[in-house]
């Protein structure tokens, strides 16, 4: 009785232990088959990074990509001091003045109106500046994209502001990049930014049109940009507040006039922006060039 | 309640792992350390330059000093050899034995956080940066081989039907009906 007793036990152990190992082994399958899905669903997702990552540059012409996040912290957080150090740094050239036009506004705030295009190399190399201008007084909260200029014309690494979201609560910034890369049209002119370019330009709109509230005109480059060229557009945004580079004596100090100039529309506010160092420096070249009648 | 004596002792409960298995991940993670000790030096030393194209579709130089080659303030390059020096003592032989929960939930959940991060530096490369950097892609597939090899290292040591990762309370259920 004893002895069947304990054959039984070991029996049912013996049972117990080969089930044990049928679902250990079980379970083992569903872990592998699972694991073998995430190790499938990772190569999957690389796999779309690099081939979307190859299409987009070789199929997108206009090469227009999101501003990495560290561009856009970049122009977002230039060091005021910087700014005040740097002054008018390698800036050669000013704004005009514009005569005989009403005060340009928009949602009962100063109006800035950029138009420029994408090809262009002086509008490529004032776009860096006018962010960081732009972010003294609110903020881009999307949209910001990066590309070049067209490749037979500096090929410059830039911000493009066709899809850029801004705020202020001093200003209205209203872009227009009028045309891509490749010189085709990209946004149309409202009718009245059209009349009011060919009033202030008779002779023709030329690229960067930046109109500081009708009060102060930035036609053209305020510094030479071919030298932008031998860098990235990320080196150019870790580059563009350091005050003793080329890239930061020339971005901010041209950030410095269009500050000055915002200031103008503002009434000096902000206070602490407007009473800057670097406001005061870059006045000196606000309005200095002459009035926009003597532009050819 | 079954007998103490049906419950496994301290010894017989150490898992058992195929020798190749602490042999390939540790030799991932060396090839690892290897490789991101090289691009370490070349981060903090100017006059190291790395072997590596410096122009078109491959650019070592302009990925590595890229804003993206900081991450929370740290270089990269020393968060990917921190990465490996501290993967290291979860791949010993003693540490693929061990049926310690916590231990293989560790190893499993720092190869998962290293595949993020290579996933974010690839996407780094090919949309912000728009450059390849070969030695740091060495560093990517070093690091996915070795997510390969722990997780399918995992689930092949796997000790006890209702958990992969580890025993729960080390208890044998044995019914002795019938």
């Amino acid at each position: 009785m004893v002895k069947n007793a304990q054959m039984r036990k070991n029996e049912a152990r013996e049972r117990a232990r080969i089930r044990r190992e049928q679902e250990r082994r079980k379970a083992q399958q569903r872990k592998i088959i699972t694991y073998t899905g995430v190790i499938v669903g990772v190569i999957a997702v690389i796999a779309a990074i690099v081939v979307v990552g190859v299409l987009n540059k070789s199929s997108n012409k206009n090469d227009r990509v999101a501003a990495s996040p560290a561009i856009v912290s970049a122009i977002a957080n230039v060091p005021p001091a910087n700014l005040d150090t740097v002054g008018l740094g390698t800036v050669q050239a000013g704004l005009y003045t514009i005569s005989n036009q009403p005060p340009l506004t928009a949602d009962g705030k100063p109006e800035v109106l950029y138009v420029g295009g994408e090809f262009c190399p002086f509008c490529a190399a004032e776009r860096w500046a006018m962010a960081i201008a732009l972010s003294r007084f609110g903020q881009f909260t999307d949209g910001l994209e990066t590309t070049r200029s067209a490749v037979d014309d500096g090929n410059i690494p830039t911000l493009t502001f066709l899809n850029a979201k801004y705020t202020s609560t001093y200003i209205t910034f209203v872009p227009v990049e009028a045309e891509d890369r490749n010189r085709k049209e990209l946004q149309k002119l409202t009718d009245d930014q059209r009349k009011l370019t060919a009033a202030i330009l008779p002779g023709g709109l030329s690229f960067p049109f930046l109109d500081f509230g009708n009060k102060y005109l930035l036609n053209g480059g305020s510094y030479s940009p071919t030298f932008l060229n031998k860098y990235s557009a990320e080196e150019i945004a870790q580059q563009m507040s350091n005050p003793t580079s080329e890239v930061g004596k020339a971005i901010m100090g041209s950030a410095n006039v269009m500050t000055a100039a915002i200031c103008n529309l503002t009434n000096n506010q902000p206070g602490n922006v407007c009473s800057s160092a670097a406001v005061k420096a870059g006045s000196t070249l606000v309005g200095t060039r002459g009035d926009t009648s003597t532009i050819k | 309640m079954p007998s103490l004596a049906l419950r496994p002792d301290a010894t017989a409960r150490r898992l058992t792992s195929p020798w190749w298995l602490p042999a390939l991940s540790l030799g991932l993670a060396v090839a690892g350390i290897g490789v991101a000790t090289y691009l370490t030096i070349a981060h903090f030393d100017e006059k190291v330059v790395l072997a590596c194209s410096d122009n078109g579709a491959v650019n070592c130089a302009k990925v590595t000093t890229s804003a993206q080659s900081y991450f929370l303030g740290m270089p990269v390059a020393v968060l990917g050899l921190a990465f490996f020096v501290g993967v290291i003592p979860l791949l010993l032989p003693a540490a693929w034995r061990s049926p310690w929960r916590l231990l293989r939930l560790a190893r499993v959940a720092a190869v998962a956080v290293g595949v993020v991060f290579i996933v974010r530096l690839i996407y780094a490369e090919m949309f912000w940066i728009h450059s390849i950097c070969l030695w740091c892609t060495a560093v990517h597939v070093l690091t996915f081989l070795l997510f390969v090899v722990v997780l399918m290292g995992t689930a092949i040591t796997a000790p006890y039907a209702d958990d992969d990762l580890g025993p729960d309370d080390g208890r044998d259920e044995v019914s002795l009906a019938g």
